[in-house]
């Protein structure tokens, strides 16, 4: 098979070249939660919180969800299965709709009550599954609307957020990396640069995209 | 040709990424539990408080001082000068005397966390007494120590001679006799600096480049706490640093007299006014706050060593 790639594409083969390797370190740091092991990685310092119940079915819930989100957008952008195979497009979007409705984002909300870093970071996490709960539902009901420019846009909005799964730790990796920052320090930083920035960029660029 | 390229590209990342998640954790030093059940297992008993020698019973007691490579020899000199590892071979002794019936002499020592027993005798020379113990021999680094103290001096002044074929076989000391005792009160002095563990990185100012050395170091925090006395609870440790959280562990271990074995630790705790290197095996004298502390804090030592600077929370 011969590839050849048109220049207005290039910026997608970057943007999937990043989304796979990072989503492939994701598939890594879920695998950690892989048998149920309440005293591993990140749980190692939630000691305080995962003897609650609903925190246990929270954080697992949210960690094999999420991955199968993040990749359920992998299928969405394009044009030519959303022309050529209209089902692909569609299972994948029922499969994110469901998985980030009724499970990733309320039990990201749980989890985000019980958050590290204080108050700042609590407002932070559960402001950030709110919105993603709403932008992912008015992207499905624009979608029944027929209304497929607004469709495009809340799915873009809700991925951008779905994301913030891989921005967080990227900021942090940087921050901590740059400036050796104490931990729960960086932690309230990237709580809210995670998301925020993201949406910030994808309002912009649907803007221009509007204009252009 | 360039897709291929980036498809090649991705595929040498992907074969760094279990570190780039997680960075394998370094094998931590523990005051090991060791079963010392068959070995002879005593401490002094009746210590004096005289530091000075004024009878023989007043030899009774731990005797701390330096523990240097002999350079009076050719060999050793010349090895010391040109090793690159050199620095490791100057060690703290303890030389405890644990109890003297007859010319017969028992007692023990304590080198870089590793306890052996000693038997031996002494004899008066004068208005000195002489000494020669011999640890066991069933070890690599055994050997024997000589001796002399004076009468009414408060200094030991001895050799040390191994066994085997090592590459330091003979070491020279001067101790003194210290009272040790445990006190949970004793705080951190110093700031700790580990000039091995060194990160460089290079800076521009100015159109001029130059390199800011970052060490592995404790900041200021570490003097609020005291992992002795106050039980340290999760917001107390979850923004300290590795470095922080790795001292305040070992600053327990230092209040029971441990002797460590790194060489780092070792020199760190001696600039404390308090801390001196006795003994191997504290685990037993560890009170329950201590033993709290130490595994909230190599929970978060772990996971600071493992998680801090990887792509992760």
């Amino acid at each position: 098979m011969v590839l050849t790639i048109n220049k207005r594409d290039v910026k997608w083969v970057v943007f999937y070249l990043c989304l796979l390797y990072f989503t492939y370190l994701m598939v890594l740091i879920t695998l950690q939660y892989v048998p149920i092991n309440f005293d591993v990685a990140f749980l190692r310092i939630k000691q305080e919180q995962i003897v609650y119940m609903h925190y246990k079915i929270a954080f697992f819930s949210h960690v094999y969800s999420s991955i199968f989100v993040l990749l359920a957008g992998f299928t969405q952008f394009s044009e030519h299965l959303r022309k050529r195979w209209r089902i692909v497009h569609r299972v994948g979007g029922y499969l994110y709709l469901f998985l980030i409705l009724i499970v990733a984002a309320p039990s990201g909300f749980i989890m985000g009550i019980h958050a590290n870093g204080g108050l700042s970071s609590k407002i932070a996490f559960c402001i950030l599954s709110i919105l993603w709960s709403v932008f992912t539902f008015k992207a499905f009901l624009s979608a029944l609307r027929s209304d497929f420019k607004a469709h495009r846009a809340f799915m873009y909005r809700s991925y951008a957020l779905t994301l913030s799964a891989i921005t967080l730790r990227a900021w942090k990796w940087l921050i901590i990396n740059v400036f050796e920052t104490a931990p729960i320090d960086t932690y309230k930083i990237v709580a809210w640069l995670g998301w925020v920035l993201n949406l910030l960029v994808i309002e912009l660029y649907l803007r221009i995209d509007r204009k252009g | 040709m360039k897709f291929i390229f980036s498809i090649f590209f991705s595929l040498i990342l992907f074969a760094s990424c279990q570190e780039a998640i997680k960075k394998k954790p370094v094998q931590k030093e523990e005051p090991a539990v060791v079963n010392t059940s068959y070995l002879y297992s005593m401490e002094p008993r009746n210590v004096s408080n005289n530091l000075i020698v004024k009878d023989i019973s007043d030899l009774i007691g731990y005797w701390v001082g330096d523990f240097e490579p002999d350079e009076n020899d050719n060999l050793i000199k010349e090895f010391m000068e040109t090793d690159k590892s050199a620095w490791k071979f100057y060690k703290k002794l303890n030389l405890s005397i644990d109890s003297i019936s007859g010319d017969s002499v028992f007692g023990h020592s304590v080198v870089s966390g590793t306890r052996r027993p000693l038997n031996g005798n002494y004899k008066k020379e004068g208005n000195s007494y002489v000494f020669l113990l011999l640890e066991p021999g069933d070890d690599k680094f055994d050997g024997k120590f000589q001796f002399t103290i004076n009468e009414n001096d408060s200094e030991i002044v001895g050799t040390w001679k191994s066994f085997g074929k090592i590459k330091v076989f003979s070491r020279t000391y001067n101790l003194r006799k210290i009272l040790f005792k445990y006190n949970a009160n004793n705080a951190l002095e110093s700031r700790y600096i580990d000039g091995n563990k060194m990160k460089e990185n290079k800076l521009k100012y100015e159109d001029e480049e130059y390199i800011e050395e970052s060490y592995f170091s404790t900041s200021e925090l570490v003097s609020d706490y005291n992992s002795s006395l106050k039980e340290l609870k999760i917001k107390d440790v979850e923004n300290l640093s590795k470095a922080d959280i790795y001292i305040l562990r070992n600053s327990i271990y230092a209040r029971h007299g441990y002797s460590f074995k790194s060489i780092q630790l070792s020199n760190y705790f001696q600039e404390q006014s308090w801390y001196y290197p006795v003994k191997s095996d504290i685990k037993k004298e560890l009170s329950a706050l201590e033993k709290k502390n130490i595994s909230l804090l190599m929970r978060y030592e772990k996971n600071a060593e493992e998680y801090y600077d990887v792509f992760g929370r």
